[in-house]
């Protein structure tokens, strides 16, 4: 199998790349894909809690680059989807720089002979557990939050991304607040295309479902898979598929509208 | 109050677009004045082995483009060929 390597990725963190690489791989797999989640955040993970697998962790990528198990061997499976979902979790007992950029190029070329999407949760900052997530990818995906900082730092991270050859599917634009957009106080999502000039993947609308789905250990897709946020991450998943695809969440079925969207088959 | 200053109040969002504007017209400057410096003379030492130039009028400067990347441009006023050895 001739798999692609994801990485998806931010410079600033507490913008959303976990859930955002959680549910987006979850609607891959839905969609019938063949999907490896690697958590590169070494030190700290948290890939593994989002999906609510702490505890079926037993080895992790430093067991892997270590030759202490095949790769085959340290994946856990994600029960919810048996066939499609897996991770691959992060050290806790190590630091990124533990990890050699051949050990995790070598890694990642592995996985894309076993899997046909291995997404890979970046870790927050420019260094270098962001250079080793990044830098053996073949796409990227950027995710900002509408605000000055997070846009600043994913237009530093996509120059890096050109200098490392990654070709960026496209940005992710999470935790939109539509009233404050309509009010004018928060920057739309054609606003930050302007500034940006990369694709748009897709918007995730703010919703307080997101905290709920975390604290239960159940990605959001998989709890709540016709809400807005839900379909999404699932459109997001589509766009990741096929770059022409069109959303099938139309302006109309925003805001209002959209408490009516049952009534249109919606949810 | 709120309805009165989402009617007449400040758009924060024109804020937020005009400082990053200029915040990434700046952060995308990738060369800094020494890089420029020494990159010029480079270039001309090359040029120079090829055409007859007037080095003291060389140029190199930056702009930004419409899609908002870098263009890079030397401008070197050339005198004539480079006398074969």
């Amino acid at each position: 199998m001739a798999g692609q390597c994801i990485v998806v990725t931010s410079g600033k963190g507490g913008v959303g790349k976990t859930t955002i690489t959680a549910n987006v791989g979850y609607a891959l797999a839905s969609l019938g894909k063949k999907v490896l989640l690697i958590d590169g955040d070494i030190g700290l993970k948290n890939l593994d809690s989002v999906l609510g697998l702490e505890r079926r962790v037993v080895y992790d990528l430093f067991d892997v680059i270590t030759n202490r198990i095949e790769l085959e061997d340290a994946l856990v499976k994600d029960k919810r989807l048996p066939d499609n979902l897996f991770l691959l979790a992060a050290s806790q007992s190590h630091f990124k720089e533990d990890v050699p950029e051949e050990k995790f190029s070598e890694v990642v070329e592995e996985a894309k002979e076993l899997f046909e999407y291995v997404l890979v949760d970046s870790p927050a900052g420019i260094e270098h557990g962001f250079r080793i997530s990044s830098r053996f990818a073949d796409r990227a995906v950027v995710v900002t939050v509408p605000e000055v900082p997070s846009i600043r730092d994913v237009d530093r991270v996509v120059g890096l991304l050109e200098n490392y050859r990654v070709s960026v599917d496209g940005v992710v634009v999470n935790r939109l607040n539509q009233t404050l957009v309509r009010q004018g106080n928060m920057l739309s999502p054609q606003d930050i295309l302007d500034l940006l000039e990369i694709p748009l993947l897709g918007v995730v609308p703010e919703d307080t479902l997101i905290v709920q789905a975390v604290n239960q250990g159940d990605p959001l897709i998989y709890k709540y898979p016709n809400s807005a946020v839900g379909r999404a991450y699932t459109n997001i998943a589509h766009k990741l598929l096929d770059p022409e695809y069109v959303p099938q969440e139309t302006k109309k079925s925003r805001g209002f509208w959209s408490l009516f969207g049952f009534l249109r088959g919606e949810g | 109050m709120s309805w009165f200053s989402d009617l007449f109040g400040r758009h924060t969002k024109n804020d937020a677009k005009q400082r990053l504007e200029v915040m990434l017209i700046h952060d995308r400057g990738i060369f800094d004045n020494a890089d420029l410096e020494q990159m010029e003379k480079e270039i001309l030492a090359v040029v120079k082995r090829y055409a007859d130039i007037e080095t003291g009028a060389a140029e190199i400067c930056t702009d930004k483009l419409d899609n908002g990347r870098l263009l890079l441009s030397i401008r070197v006023p050339v005198r004539g060929q480079k006398s074969r050895r």
